[in-house]
Parts: structure tokens; sequence; C-alpha cells
């Protein structure tokens, strides 16, 4: 049964519980920061010191469930550099959490890697596409026949029934190449999202930026572009990941969480601040109830939707706390990406004439 | 999908593939590989799933959502037989 128009449907209504009470729905747990690719985009910021083993994996795994995690992404680095990896994710279903895997799809080029996969019955795998030809993908991931395997892992997955949700950074390398990877993900029958922001290094090195798209084509992507690559819908005002009626810019800290390698508990994949070592604590949940680092986090993000809302483009924000902590050295700070994309996205609503309708398909 | 319906000594279970969560008292979600759709349940639906082990008869379900819930015992079997062929709809009980 579908919601009246302008009712909140009562799905709706239960992640805005959620969120506002900062129950935790998802946990992404990075197993690793070995990698197969050598993205110059990427944000990890590996330290050097000894990853969790298998068991202290298993037992972050637990503590997560027992917080009442529904869903759980494995991630890294590459998750399936891991050797211990089908151990790993067996857990998070013996578990009964929800698994996603995010992969870059080289592994997965063996057929057998991908009815592996499907074994586990993951709700899905998300796999980053950087192109939509060889020389576009190898560029980005700096190795060379990367983009032919990626292509045949996410056939080899299809082929085996798991669900894929192709994830495209945009980079000033593949801006030209959007329509086109948009069109290779219809082929490969997957989902495909893009992200317009390219992110500082977990450590605050800005060398990735210097990939981020041109500030031109932002102005083309937000407007036109985006109903095309989006089937129609207009660009999202403020942070897609936190409901309409949240009063925070996001769900850091409050809609999920993320455990490093090392079993360092974060706010959320950007926000790179301790609240505590997974294998130190007797329990998730106190950590989540007491920590003064959470808790700075979750004011932080309703302090950053405060000073948004004041902003002349403010409803057409997203804004990540993380990023501006990197780049500007507070968690508040305006970064040059996030005004760029406001405004862009403030002249498309205004010459499209969507009256900042967003997320809607136009008529 | 036909939906199979129950007999109060049935010992129903969830789909091994499904993953639940209680959200706050005010109900819960289920998800299922393969399916794109997250199914929204209300309290007396959460706590009725969280049952569905396999183990316990339906009737037995029942009286435990009865003596949680003010509800009869007898419209709770009925309820919880109606609910359960609205998740068997669903693909997310076990065949």
């Amino acid at each position: 049964m579908s919601t009246p128009p302008g009712e909140r449907s009562p799905y709706t209504r239960l992640v805005e519980k959620a969120f506002s009470e900062a129950i935790p729905l998802s946990a992404q747990l990075e197993i690793t920061f070995r990698c197969n690719h050598r993205c110059a985009f990427c944000y990890n910021a590996p330290s050097g010191r000894p990853e969790m083993t298998t068991r202290q994996v298993c037992e972050a795994l637990g503590k997560i469930a027992d917080l009442g995690v529904l869903y759980l992404t494995l991630t890294g680095g590459e998750p399936l550099c891991r050797e211990d990896f089908w151990e790993i994710a067996s857990e998070v279903r013996r578990l009964g959490m929800a698994l996603r895997i995010y992969t870059n799809g080289y592994l997965v080029a063996d057929p057998a890697v991908a009815r592996r996969i499907a074994g586990l019955r993951p709700l899905e795998a998300e796999v980053s596409l950087h192109g939509s030809k060889p020389g576009i993908h190898d560029a980005l991931t700096g190795v060379r026949g990367s983009f032919e395997r990626t292509v045949a892992g996410v056939r080899n997955l299809r082929g085996s029934g798991v669900r894929v949700q192709l994830k495209c950074p945009i980079t000033r390398l593949n801006q030209e190449d959007l329509r086109a990877i948009k069109s290779l993900a219809l082929s490969l029958d997957s989902y495909l999202t893009f992200d317009a922001v390219v992110t500082p290094r977990d450590d605050g090195n800005l060398d990735p930026l210097a990939l981020r798209p041109d500030d031109g084509f932002l102005e083309k992507y937000w407007g036109e572009w985006y109903l095309e690559l989006h089937d129609g819908k207009t660009p999202p005002r403020n942070e897609p990941c936190a409901p309409d009626r949240v009063e925070a810019v996001c769900g850091s800290g409050r809609g999920g969480l993320t455990v490093d390698p090392y079993g360092e508990v974060l706010p959320c994949v950007a926000m790179r601040r301790s609240a505590g070592n997974i294998l130190e604590i007797e329990t998730l949940a106190k950590v989540w109830r007491e920590s003064p680092v959470l808790e700075e986090v979750r004011a932080l993000a309703v302090e950053a939707r405060r000073r948004l809302d004041a902003h002349e483009d403010g409803p057409y924000f997203s804004f990540c706390m993380g990023v501006a902590e990197k780049q500007t050295g507070d968690p508040l700070g305006l970064y040059p990406q996030a005004e760029i994309n406001a405004r862009a996205v403030r002249r498309a609503h205004g010459r499209l004439g969507t009256g900042g309708a967003a997320g809607r398909k136009t008529p | 999908m036909v939906a199979r319906s129950f007999d109060a000594n049935d010992r129903p279970r969830r789909h091994p593939d499904s993953s639940y969560r209680e959200i706050g008292g005010e109900g819960g979600l289920v998800v299922l590989p393969g399916r794109a759709e997250v199914k929204v349940l209300n309290p007396v639906g959460v706590k009725i799933f969280g049952l569905l082990d396999g183990e316990r008869t339906l009737r037995e379900i029942a009286s435990e959502v009865a003596a949680e819930f003010d509800v009869g015992s007898e419209d709770a079997l009925r309820d919880a037989r109606d609910f359960l062929s609205d998740l068997d709809a669903h693909g997310m009980l076990a065949e």
C-alpha cells in the first residue's frame, strides 16, 4: 500500500526516529587497508599499526551486532585482499546482519569468487567504477587491466544473482565520461551512484584534491547532466544521508559508525576521531551512549545544520564535517567544494524551474 | 507468490537470510537479499518476527503476544495468522 501524498511513509518515520534518537542502523567495518589498486584520490592513510586478526575482527563484529546494527558493510582498502575474508563475511551473516561488500571488483573477475560471494547471500555488492573504458578507469586506479577485470567482476556478480551498486567518484579525468559510464552501468544491469566530492586523505594530506572535478564542469553537472544521469531526478538539497526532518546535517555518530582495521571506533568513515578501541571496551553500547567524542560530533552536526540554514545557499549544501575538518581544520568550516556545489545546485534549481523540489522527478 | 495459511500448531520460521532490527519500541525493519523492498513492521510485528524460530508453535507465539500487548489470545492468534500469510507473500518465511 502506498503512502498518501504529503504523508511520511512508515519507513521514513522509523528511519527519522532512528536518526533523531541516534539508534545506529548501519556500520562500516574496514577490515584492511591493503589494496590491489593504487588510486591517486584514495582517502585511506594506513598508519602501519598491526591490523586486527581474524579472531579480533569476529570479536568486533559480535560487539557491533550486540549494538543492534542492521546493515554491515565490509570495506577497506580492498576487503577481498584479506585471506580470511570468507570467514569474516560468514560471521556477519551468522550474527544476523545484512551484509554489503564494498569492493573494487578486481578479484571478482574470477567467477568462482563471484559464486562464493553469492553464497554469502549479501544484500548487495558495491563496486567502484571510474570510467567507461580502460584508459580512464586504469589511469585512476593506477593498475593496467583493472577496467576489464572490474567489468568482468560485475558481470560475474550479476550472473550469480548478486545485486550490484556501482559507485563512481567524479574526478577531472572522468568528468566528461559520465554519460558513457551511465550507459555501461545500464548494460551491466546495475544501479549507479556518483559522488562529486573528492576528499582529502584521512591524515589530512590534500593531494587527492588535485583530481577534483573542474568548477565549470560542476555547474553543468548539477543541472541538465544531473537530470539525465539520475533518470530525471533533480539535484538533492542538504546532505542526502540526513532525513529532512532531522536537525543534524548528517548521520555521523548518529545513524551509524565505522570501525577501522585497527579497531578504532569512528563516528563515520569521514570523521576520523576515535571514540575508543573496540577490542578494549566491554560493550559498544556503552561507548555509543557515553562517549564524549560521539556526543561532540552529534552536537557539531546540529550546529552545522544551524549555520548552513543561515547561509544563502544553505538548503543546497551537501556538507561533510569530516572533509571540512581535514580541509579547513574546523569541522564546521566551509570548504570550497561544498560551496561550489551548493551554489551550482541552487543555480540549477533556478534554471530548471524546480523551486527546490529536490530529489523528485521532473514532470 | 501464493501465501500459505497457517495452523495454530505450525512452527513457522523466519527466512534464514533475513535480517531485522527493532527501532525504539515503535516498530522495526526486515530486509532480505534479492529483494529491493524493506519490510516495515509495527511493534507487534517485530515481536512476532523475533519469535519465528521454527521451535515455537503459532499458538505459543500468539500467547506471548497476548501477554505483552493488550489483546485476547484468540484475537492474537487470528492476527498472527494474517501477519504470517503477509510475510509469506513477501517471501520472508522459510519454506
